[in-house]
């Protein structure tokens, strides 16, 4: 790879000890995601895929090692949750929606930590919903949703901003495959058209085929870097 | 959707703990307003009755704490007269009567007494040395007594002859009778009065002069204490004091209540809403985000219970006072009032936002990690 642009992420030797269950979580991660790479993450439960998304994103500190966005040590970001919030959009598997907000409510919230929100949020979420097929349930509540709605409101949510890196924390992991299937060719087309960078976690075989690249984690340690 | 109404829906999502919690706190509110209001009422009202009449000295028995029991002679009313600074001095009895189940305050003024221009008698004066008696008009709304009628005061029959209106609350609902008549009615007021009211000449009635007064009058009678009516009210009333002081004490242990549960209601919140609180972090949030806006819900939760309580405390404390039979004091509902009751709602808030702040230090987005 050229040296001239700095990849998008760069997991410098990232290990991640838990003091408090003296859990080796991670141990010597490094890997590096360009612009517009889809990247699948396969391990086994309890193998420190979450703990590294977390890092990634600044929420938690490495033991040891460095997270570099677009060439930029994470240490070195003075407002992290800024960062967060322009460049990173974040899925779950229990999509984290709050219950009594609407549809629309929830795709604004990384938005409404300022008193005011500016107007062209609400098209751009109402436009988000469209594209996600989910525009006729905006102002429902969120509770009124099935599953794979409410993926796909997450997955609104995540886009809000444009982030850069879409992190994705098994998205497929609470829906039935049908949906699975669905919110997979969601994320293949982000990737495709809108050129985001997309690192998924998840313990499914069969759904990193939708990827470019798999890393396998294994007790915190990667198997085939 | 903005910051605020964010807030607002988050705080209303549980409706019955909010509305339980904004119950508890108008409570609160409610009776700290009674009870700020009982405490400043006794002392205004008392500190009032002096400066309506234009009392600047009151002068008792020496030392004697009780003032029901101070008994002064005759001639030292005549004596005062004569102090050159002196524009008036009066003596007067005051007693304190059962009637049925409450105790009515009994006053014995001098017929020729400039007091008698103070209230507004409908009816006339009672004749001096009779058995006639002037009757507050709330004792008369609440007992049913009318001209014409009679009343018994130390197992005497008395006739009443007018109904009179004051100012001062502890006289709205007094009896007034002549002076003479109760020196003569109770061997122990024989030639003798309880208290002796100094009304200085305009040119003296100032601090300093009042002092020199107050002084001259203890070195002439040594059987007496004189002290200047402010110093009168706040030191010779201690019974009423006690009062004040058990209003504060209930005061403030309802505040501190008020704050524990406004913050129970809070830290609960918080501890319920971890991971959506931790998700708010993941979606980028700052922490100063989510403690401002667990700010603002304890402050409107508080604002809003307390804008219920004043008004709620407002009715609440006019119609209690005005149950009383004996109106020793009323609500006072002045600026400082007011301004006390904000700054006690403000403390509210403030303590248990601060208090149920901490509960989000500890707050860690891995709490969204380890999902159920
Ligand atoms: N806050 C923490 N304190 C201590 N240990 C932790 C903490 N968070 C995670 N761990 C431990 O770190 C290891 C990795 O956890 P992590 O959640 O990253 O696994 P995972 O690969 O995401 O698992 P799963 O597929 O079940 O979600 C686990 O052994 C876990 O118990
Ligand atoms: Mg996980």
């Amino acid at each position: 790879m050229s040296k001239k642009q700095p990849p998008l992420l760069n997991v410098d030797r990232v290990s991640k000890l838990f003091t408090s269950g003296r859990t080796q979580a991670l141990n010597d991660i490094s890997f590096k995601a360009h612009q517009g790479e889809f990247l699948s993450i396969y391990g086994p439960s309890g193998s420190g895929k979450t703990t590294l998304l977390y890092i990634i994103a600044g929420l938690i500190r490495p033991s040891k090692g460095e997270v570099f966005i677009r060439g930029k040590s994470l240490s070195a970001i003075p407002n992290l949750p800024c960062m967060r919030r322009k460049t990173i959009g974040f899925i779950f598997q229990d999509f984290y929606l709050y219950p009594s907000f609407t549809v629309l409510e929830n795709v604004l919230l990384p938005n409404v930590n300022q008193f005011t929100l500016a107007k062209k949020w609400v098209i751009k979420a109402e436009t988000l919903l469209h594209q996600l097929g989910i525009h006729r349930k905006a102002r429902q509540n969120i509770n009124e949703l099935s599953c794979g709605e409410r993926q796909r409101v997450c997955i609104a949510r995540a886009l809000l901003n444009d982030p850069a890196l879409i992190l994705a924390d098994e998205p497929t992991g609470s829906l039935d495959s049908e949906n699975s299937i669905n919110v997979l060719e969601i994320l293949q087309k982000i990737n495709e058209q809108r050129n985001t960078t997309i690192l998924m976690v998840t313990h499914d075989t069969s759904v990193s085929k939708y990827a470019h690249r798999n890393i396998e984690i294994i007790d915190g340690k990667i198997r085939n870097p | 959707m903005n910051f605020l109404t964010f807030t607002v829906k988050d705080l209303i999502r549980r409706k019955i703990r909010y509305i339980l919690t904004l119950l508890g706190i108008t409570i609160g509110i409610v009776t700290c307003i009674i009870m700020l209001a009982l405490s400043e009422g006794i002392r205004d009202s008392f500190k009032g009755a002096y400066i309506e009449r234009n009392i600047d000295i009151v002068v008792f028995a020496k030392d004697e704490f009780n003032l029901l029991a101070s008994r002064i002679d005759n001639s030292v009313v005549e004596g005062l007269k004569n102090i050159h600074e002196i524009e008036n001095a009066t003596g007067v009895i005051l007693d304190i009567v059962k009637y049925r189940k409450s105790y009515v305050p009994v006053y014995g003024w001098p017929l020729d007494s400039p007091m008698f221009g103070e209230i507004k008698i409908n009816g006339r004066l009672p004749l001096s040395g009779q058995r006639e008696v002037l009757i507050g008009e709330l004792f008369a709304q609440n007992s049913g007594k009318k001209i014409g009628d009679t009343l018994d005061i130390k197992r005497k029959t008395f006739h009443i002859v007018g109904i009179f209106q004051s100012d001062i609350p502890f006289e709205k609902s007094a009896f007034i009778v002549p002076l003479i008549t109760l020196q003569r009615l109770d061997r122990t007021y024989r030639d003798t009065v309880v208290a002796i009211n100094v009304t200085l000449k305009p040119a003296y009635r100032i601090k300093e002069k009042i002092d020199l007064v107050t002084a001259e009058i203890e070195n002439t009678f040594p059987e007496v204490s004189a002290q200047s009516s402010d110093i009168f009210g706040e030191e010779r009333t201690e019974m009423i004091l006690m009062g004040e002081k058990f209003a504060q004490l209930v005061f403030l242990i309802t505040l501190f209540a008020v704050i524990l549960g406004l913050s129970n209601t809070m830290i609960t919140s918080v501890f319920e809403k971890r991971k959506l609180m931790g998700l708010l972090m993941t979606i980028g949030w700052k922490k100063s985000d989510i403690m401002k806006s667990l700010f603002l819900q304890a402050f409107l939760l508080s604002i809003a219970g307390g804008i219920l309580g004043v008004t709620i405390g407002f009715f609440t404390t006019h119609y209690i006072f005005n149950q009383l039979v004996i109106q020793i004091f009323t609500p006072s509902w002045d600026y400082l009032f007011v301004f006390k009751v904000i700054g006690t709602l403000l403390v509210v808030t403030v303590t248990a936002s601060v208090i149920s702040s901490w509960s989000i230090v500890n707050i860690n987005p891995i709490e969204v990690i380890k999902s159920e």
